[in-house]
């Protein structure tokens, strides 16, 4: 079928969704169908397209976390390394802890 | 005509895949959500059930034994160590006819190969999230955070100072080779206290206070004063806790018999957003013979066999034989928040074990 055949029995088409007939009801009701199905596969379509960004938030959220915790611990560490090596370097002062 | 449409929409929604999503009404994303996943962990040879964050501190490294509680849907964990992320799937679907798809239940728990990783000396922090997606309701997710930490009291010091903290309401401390962990609201302050004097150690004038918050570099250097050593404490306060994690590492320095010794420990605070409100467990309650499980609000029910199957619901209330183990989850998308009542023989119980 090519675009001439169609357009030839467009108005044919056309004047089911006029009529009065049983035809006009069938057609009737496959075009609300057909919108119905229309809407649904719209509303599916937009649901996995946020499935998908929440999807990869979530992973996303995993690895930006524990990169977080690990640049935390990892600086905190230093922190203390230098402290102590600080405190050890540092002669004793009287008063200080129980010497 | 009209009226036959709206059954077949009525169809559809039913049948659960058309529904819209709603998500992010509140702005809200899933860092800033609370951790509520349920974590199932070795720590020193003792297993227990934590819920949002685990905190572990062994003196001799093996193989990790942490598993998390998944919800009965199909899904994955994404869990990360900072280094490398890796993903475990879980409940995977068997096609069936158009959205009338089988969720194969294969387990309840799911257990994060953090093995190798902390096979080493030194700390392993593990964030992860469980993602469940159902039809119609779209991915729920739950967050949660190990922190793992393996020392050997030369570079890597074990923990021993006792600090007193402030955690949602109630009196937590840390110990003899136990961290501090703490799963609260953010924007408010957390009080902390070091006793002076424990059954191990006593800290005198002179000694050196030092704190560090790994969120903010927030730090205090103080010297313990007599007036402290009156008191028997020194208290410090943190202006404002942050939306997700904060590692605090508290230590203490002085010179015993010349000597110069230290007392360290680590707390992991992690806040979320205020806006965030968890959901209950479902109530249940038993009548002629059957369970009924009931959802006051703003959320759905998921109801779960002994046999493995899951059927949602968006009924206030669920009704189910009371044969064997019978389950009932309630989410709620928009929180991310999960959670869930198990009654057996009459008794809340576990789903799946611990």
């Amino acid at each position: 079928m090519n675009w001439e055949v169609l357009l030839k029995l467009l108005p044919s088409l056309l004047s089911l969704f006029g009529g009065a007939g049983p035809w006009s009801l069938v057609a009737m009701g496959v075009a609300a169908l057909g919108a119905v199905a229309g809407v649904a596969y719209l509303i599916k379509k937009n649901n996995d397209r946020i499935d998908n960004v929440e999807r990869e938030n979530a992973g996303a959220d995993a690895g930006n976390t524990s990169v977080d915790l690990r640049q935390q611990s990892e600086a905190n560490g230093e922190w203390e390394k230098e402290a102590w090596e600080k405190f050890q370097s540092e002669k004793s002062v009287k008063g200080e802890g129980n010497d | 005509v009209r009226k036959t449409s709206v059954y077949i929409l009525y169809a559809f929604l039913i049948a659960g895949c058309v529904t819209p999503r709603s998500a992010s009404i509140f702005g809200l994303t899933f860092s800033d959500q609370a951790a509520r996943a349920l974590i199932d962990m070795d720590c020193n040879g003792v297993r227990d059930i934590y819920q949002g964050v685990a905190v572990c501190e062994e003196k001799s490294p093996r193989m990790a034994d942490v598993r998390v509680k998944i919800p009965p849907a199909p899904g994955r964990v994404i869990f990360s160590d900072g280094l490398s992320k890796k993903v475990v799937d879980f409940n995977w679907r068997k096609d069936g006819f158009l959205w009338w798809k089988r969720i194969q239940l294969d387990r309840p728990w799911v257990p994060l190969d953090i093995g190798e990783l902390s096979a080493t000396f030194g700390e392993v922090p593990v964030a992860f999230d469980v993602a469940g997606e159902l039809d119609g309701v779209g991915l729920i997710v739950t967050r949660g955070l190990v922190y793992h930490r393996i020392c050997n009291d030369r570079d890597i010091p074990c923990s021993r100072l006792v600090v007193d903290y402030e955690c949602s309401g109630r009196v937590k401390n840390t110990g003899d080779g136990q961290l501090g962990s703490c799963n609260r609201m953010s924007g408010s302050m957390a009080r902390f206290r070091v006793p002076l004097k424990t059954l191990s150690y006593e800290l005198v004038t002179g000694a050196k206070i030092q704190v560090r918050s790994g969120r903010s570099s927030w730090t205090i250097d103080h010297t313990v004063t007599d007036k402290d050593v009156q008191a028997g404490e020194f208290k410090f306060t943190y202006p404002q806790v942050f939306n997700g994690p904060d590692l605090f590492t508290v230590a203490v320095y002085q010179r015993e018999q010349g000597v110069p010794q230290r007392y360290r420990t680590n707390i992991l605070i992690v806040g979320y957003d205020p806006r965030w409100t968890g959901i209950d467990n479902p109530h249940w309650l038993e009548q002629k013979g059957n369970i009924e499980f009931c959802i006051p609000m703003q959320s759905e029910l998921l109801q779960i066999t002994d046999m493995g199957s899951a059927q949602s619901s968006s009924k206030a209330c669920a009704s189910m034989p009371a044969s064997g183990q019978v389950c009932a989850f309630a989410w709620d998308r928009e929180s991310g928040d999960l959670t869930y009542t198990c009654v057996k023989n009459g008794k809340e119980v576990r789903w799946g074990g611990t």
